[in-house]
């Protein structure tokens, strides 16, 4: 009987041992290919730009010469990049303050009371390019003949035009507040998506423990969206650190560094000023701030706990 | 049924062959066939109508020659070039400025064009980018800096067109209004019209930035008294003028075509092309006038031209396209694209065949002003008073060493003086890199 049974199986183990050794090459071929893809498009990148910055180099520099640690010296003794740093982080905070509750909200209302139409009329504006935002938003700014002032001085709400993208105390605010306008649909988009994973079961028993619209808000669509929010909160606080159009489309870092971010500053150094050394020392630095921040990110909230927690 | 071992070989030979076909063109090509790629900055579409019709002829006469035009802005161009070079592509014929030569020339990544020149013939010695004896540069044209204003509004105001800092203080005094601003100061900390005007004003100070040798000269002595008053003299006008810290080219144009602005400063005609495209009620108002002076008549020029950077596919025909673009009704047309903003080098040329064109002939106002401001100009390259182009000058200039020193007097509230000697050691820094 075991002779049999063993006979019987031989050639089905031998099969399924086939089968494995071949997925593990398909999926060891594919390990491959994305490690091949990372190494070529992150590693060495970067690593260019970490030798990069210890160069002395530029489009009009005959050959690149070694600088050591002087570039860095250079861009830390700099005033305007402490300034470019601070600047950033308003930035992002600001940004990413405003985008979060003002994106759940309207997530929230377009999942209660949204057609196809007004959830496509929401995303919009993060579909149109950015230098077509940039271009409405400065016309639209514009202190000369921008429709904003003219609203603004006709309803007697302003004596004189504004000119906003040029005065140091309006030109951070207004910067923030056209990222805002372009990129808070993202987190609609992220949020919208989740909602509609929540399972209607839970609203039901939420209701027969007489939670009324509130209660099931409070005690279950926002603990569930909490995963995906603290997921957002990350990226966006990347990004907006990290965006470069739409502060050098609208002000060019100025007047007087009140909008300069550290993209910008590293693309002055690289471009306006020729020194790529000096440049890929500041998104050197860039790379090393936002490594910590993620990693400090991930050590205090944890966000895979919180979607294995949810899941 | 597609099993698994067969999707994945078909996929891996239909993006293998896709692979093959994506390989660069050159290659598979012939030896025979020549692609020169060729950036310009100058972007209007007449000229570009103008540029494509003349590539299609040359391609023409050439076979196996094409052009890969870029058409962009200088900022563009430049970022352009500097990827190419980084690369190791070479950028082949590159439409820029003088400084430019001077600044690629240093780095030994342009070929001498002496030839050119020669063949091109009578270019005035102090718009060429010589160095060491050799040309690195074919100048194409010639822009100067003026000022523009509206003269109904001057006449109505009881004034006369200024000629003298003080003269010109006062009309953008009497010119703002309610409505209208006298003047435009620009201040960004990033772009060449900040600079471009402030120099324009300082020669026409008597500054001198540096001497032949690249001795610093602005922070000290005379230059630095005439470069301070200079720089007071723009904070001054910034009272007439809107805040402009992040105005460009464009937008002068369009705070002066708007009819919000009274007199605005230009480098050539183009700002007046532009009224009359925009607002052609406008244009017969749109009148030039020599750049008021401080302490002597001068002005800043602009020498825009070709160079040819090493490794282009072939050299031989590259110089013979700049050549051909240089020749005869061709080379007019050219110019006339643009009509009395871009003007030949060559001033014999500007005053026999280029007075040919309707247009010209018909904005005398804006010739006379050319010929009054012609002999007046300066390159920053050779300064108020330098006998050779200079990298140092050029590497000085195309920074953002004097777009701060501008924007801290304006903007930040600080004295001339001190931004003067910020940006003579920020300068000394940047040479030092």
């Amino acid at each position: 009987m075991t002779v049999a049974v063993t006979e019987a199986s031989a050639p089905g183990l031998l099969q399924r041992a086939r089968g494995v050794r071949r997925r593990l090459t398909v999926e060891l071929v594919f390990v491959v290919a994305v490690g091949i893809a990372f190494l070529a498009l992150e590693v060495v990148p970067i690593a260019a730009a970490i030798v990069l910055s210890f160069e002395r180099s530029g489009p009009f520099t005959p050959r690149a010469s070694w600088a050591g640690t002087s570039q860095y010296a250079a861009v830390l003794a700099d005033p305007v990049f402490w300034r470019a740093l601070r600047n950033g982080a308003t930035y992002a905070l600001a940004c990413t303050a405003l985008q979060l509750p003002l994106g759940v909200g309207a997530a929230l209302a377009l999942h209660a009371w949204g057609s196809t139409l007004s959830t496509s009329l929401a995303l919009l504006p993060y579909l149109i390019p950015t230098v077509s935002v940039t271009l409405a938003w400065s016309w639209i700014l514009n202190g000369l003949y921008g429709i904003l002032n003219h609203a603004l001085v006709g309803l007697g709400l302003a004596r004189h035009p504004i000119f906003f993208l040029q005065d140091p105390r309006w030109a951070m605010p207004a910067v923030v507040a056209v990222s805002v306008w372009q990129f808070t649909p993202f987190v609609i988009l992220v949020t919208l998506a989740n909602l509609q994973t929540i399972p209607s079961h839970l609203y039901e028993a939420a209701r027969i423990d007489g939670a009324g619209a509130f209660g099931q808000l409070w005690h279950v669509t926002l603990p569930l969206l909490r995963a995906p929010i603290l997921l957002v909160l990350l990226l966006r606080s990347v990004w907006m650190f990290n965006r470069f159009d739409v502060i050098w489309l609208l002000t060019g870092g100025g007047p007087l560094h009140a909008t300069t971010t550290l993209p910008v500053y590293a693309y002055v150094q690289t471009f306006e000023n020729g020194s790529y050394g000096l440049g890929a020392a500041v998104s050197t630095v860039i790379f090393l701030l936002l490594v910590a921040f993620g990693v400090a990110y991930f050590q205090l909230v944890r966000p895979h706990e919180e979607v294995i927690r949810h899941a | 049924m597609m099993t698994r071992r067969a999707f994945l070989t078909s996929g891996v030979r239909v993006a293998g062959l896709a692979g093959l076909l994506a390989l660069p063109r050159t290659g598979w090509t012939a030896p025979k066939e020549v692609t020169l790629n060729f950036l310009t900055y100058e972007t209007l579409p007449s000229t570009k109508t103008i540029l494509l019709a003349q590539f299609r002829e040359f391609e023409k006469l050439h076979p196996g020659v094409r052009i890969n035009p870029l058409f962009t802005s200088p900022e563009a161009v430049r970022k352009q070039v500097s990827s190419m070079l980084q690369a190791g592509a070479s950028p082949g014929v590159v439409n820029l400025d003088l400084e430019d030569a001077l600044l690629y020339s240093h780095a030994n990544v342009l070929e001498p064009v002496t030839d050119v020149v020669r063949k091109v013939g009578r270019i005035p010695d102090r718009w060429r980018a010589l160095v060491k004896g050799e040309d690195y540069f074919v100048p194409n044209d010639v822009k100067f800096t003026y000022t523009w204003y509206r003269s109904d509004l001057v006449s109505r105001a009881g004034i006369t067109p200024p000629a003298t800092w003080p003269e010109f203080r006062r009309a953008a005094q009497r010119l703002t209004q309610n409505e209208t601003y006298g003047y435009v100061v620009v201040s960004n900390e990033t772009g060449d019209e900040p600079v471009s005007m402030l120099f324009s004003y300082a020669y026409s100070n008597g500054v001198s930035f540096f001497d032949d040798e690249g001795n610093l000269l602005f922070d000290h002595g005379d230059n630095k008294e005439a470069l301070a008053q200079t720089l007071a003299f723009f904070k001054e006008m910034a009272r007439f003028s809107p805040p402009a810290s992040n105005f460009q080219w464009g937008d002068v144009i369009s705070a002066f075509s708007s009819g919000r602005v009274a007199m605005a400063d230009y480098i050539g005609a183009r700002l007046y092309d532009v009224v009359l495209l925009n607002n052609p009620q406008l244009a017969p108002v749109t009148t030039p006038m020599v750049q008021p002076y401080g302490r002597i008549r001068a002005n800043r020029s602009s020498i825009e031209g070709y160079m040819v950077f090493r490794g282009v596919q072939n050299l031989a025909l590259a110089k013979e396209l700049i050549v051909y673009l240089h020749s005869g009704r061709r080379y007019l047309e050219y110019l006339w694209s643009i009509p009395l903003h871009a003007l030949p080098p060559d001033r014999s040329v500007f005053e026999g065949a280029y007075q040919g064109n309707a247009f010209v002939k018909s904005h005398q106002d804006i010739v006379r002003v050319i010929r009054e401001s012609w002999d007046a100009a300066h390159n920053p390259v050779y300064d108020l008073s330098g006998k050779r182009a200079s990298y140092v000058r050029a590497r000085v200039y195309t920074s953002t060493v004097y777009n701060r020193m501008i924007a801290r007097v304006i903007d930040g509230g600080v004295s001339p003086e001190k931004s003067i000697e910020q940006a003579a050691a920020e300068a000394r820094a940047l040479l030092r890199q």
